[in-house]
């Protein structure tokens, strides 16, 4: 039987986070070019922590859960959970029900096409 | 007339358009790449041990895939009472194939959209009533009804198989009926369907129990009579909250405080949530609702 050492399951932790990092920076260099270019490499690293932060408060911490809630913290700005032009973002996020996190971050998604869908056309 | 833009993180402003199209590619490549997987040591607690690996459950879950799928066309043509009985067929049919006695379909006011329970005591399964009335069901609430429901039909199993355990160890079906407070039909279908030494779901049954009736059982207690407290705790807290929001002679200070505890008090709420999911049963319906997910 191989037998993992609590170092050794640090050590793998970190390298998780750090594999998930560099996939997440690609795949924001793929769907949004623009910022990634504006961000940089460096911001945009912090944004990934940030997110991963900030997703972990909600309950959201599977890799899945996670990129998306960057995906959307990088479309509707790093505090769009918070923000008043969003409250749909606050209700999913703060709501009091058991719903799973990975129903959550679905919701939230769904929630953010709706929203953009439904924006008045500009004159 | 230009389509309306959204200004995100960078202050990049896209055409929400292009926005909806990015998101949804993102989203296609999220599901591809990026797994259920945990980042981190967050969600690993005691329950990740107890998931039964089982190699018919995918087969099983895409049937009732199908079947919730199925149901979802024919909502709005469906009284409440026989959407019942549909859900009743399809989640008996998943626990028939898991050898599992068929719970009864319920409706309750639960005072949460969507939302589902299952009572071991009376071996049912209670769905949210005013979610069996809603005139149509759409693709992200067939979704979430199907994982919920599945979610907590999996608890039925769990029970079942934690009888079965006590079956194999020779107690009687009256003593696993009072033992575990389940209906005696299920003590008696239990005791007459023993698992076998070298069965893994009897190790799995064993985890199970002793986090429900075992040493852990009073670790559990406290488990949810946090959750029950913090979420009475968040609710006071949001209500403060909007009715300060809601008036502006409140001193700018005040709202600041109401604000703050609304958010310490979720901190709690999101923790002792966090508990409740690495139970054993939880995580491990979890689990089942993940691989639900997979398959949808």
């Amino acid at each position: 039987m191989i037998r993992i050492g609590r170092d050794q399951g640090k050590a793998l932790e970190a390298a998780s986070i750090d594999s998930f990092e560099s996939r997440m920076l690609e795949h924001l260099r793929r769907h949004f070019p623009d910022h990634a270019a504006r961000l940089g490499e460096t911001k945009a690293r912090s944004v990934v922590r940030d997110g991963m932060s900030r997703s972990a408060a909600y309950g959201i911490v599977s890799e899945r859960g996670v990129c998306t809630y960057i995906d959307l913290m990088v479309a509707f700005g790093e505090d769009f959970d918070r923000s008043p032009k969003y409250p749909w973002a606050r209700e999913i996020l703060f709501g009091l029900d058991l719903k799973s996190p990975a129903t959550r971050i679905d919701r939230l998604h769904d929630r953010a096409l709706h929203c953009l869908a439904a924006l008045p056309a500009q004159g | 007339m230009p389509a309306p833009a959204v200004s995100g993180i960078a202050a990049v402003a896209i055409e929400a358009d292009a926005l909806i199209v990015a998101l949804r590619a993102a989203q296609d490549d999220a599901d591809k790449r990026f797994g259920s997987r945990s980042l981190g040591a967050l969600t690993q607690g005691p329950g990740a041990a107890a998931t039964l690996p089982d190699r018919s459950a995918s087969a099983a879950l895409g049937e009732y895939a199908k079947a919730f799928k199925a149901l979802q066309a024919q909502w709005e043509n469906l009284e409440a009472d026989r959407r019942r009985e549909s859900l009743q067929r399809l989640v008996g049919a998943q626990l028939q194939s898991s050898g599992v006695p068929a719970v009864v379909i319920r409706t309750d006011v639960t005072g949460s959209a969507g939302n589902a329970g299952f009572v071991f005591a009376n071996w049912e399964l209670v769905v949210d009533e005013a979610t069996m009335k809603w005139p149509t069901l759409n693709d992200a609430d067939a979704k979430e009804l199907a994982e919920t429901v599945c979610r907590r039909s999996r608890h039925a199993e769990q029970w079942y198989r934690m009888a079965q355990m006590l079956g194999s160890e020779g107690m009687s079906a009256e003593r696993i009926r009072e033992r575990m407070g389940i209906p005696g039909k299920v003590a008696s279908a239990a005791a007459a369907d023993r698992l076998k030494p070298a069965d893994p779901r009897r190790a799995y049954a064993e985890r199970l129990y002793d986090s429900v009736y075992g040493d852990q059982a009073h670790a559990r207690q406290r488990a949810l009579g946090a959750l029950d407290a913090a979420g009475a705790l968040l609710k006071v807290a949001r209500y403060k909250l909007a009715a300060v929001t809601n008036d502006s002679t409140v001193p700018a200070s005040l709202a600041a405080k109401a604000d703050e505890d609304f958010r310490a008090a979720h901190a709690a709420f999101r923790q002792a949530e966090q508990a409740y999911r690495t139970l054993p049963e939880e995580a491990d319906a979890a689990s089942v609702a993940s691989l639900l997910r997979q398959t949808w």
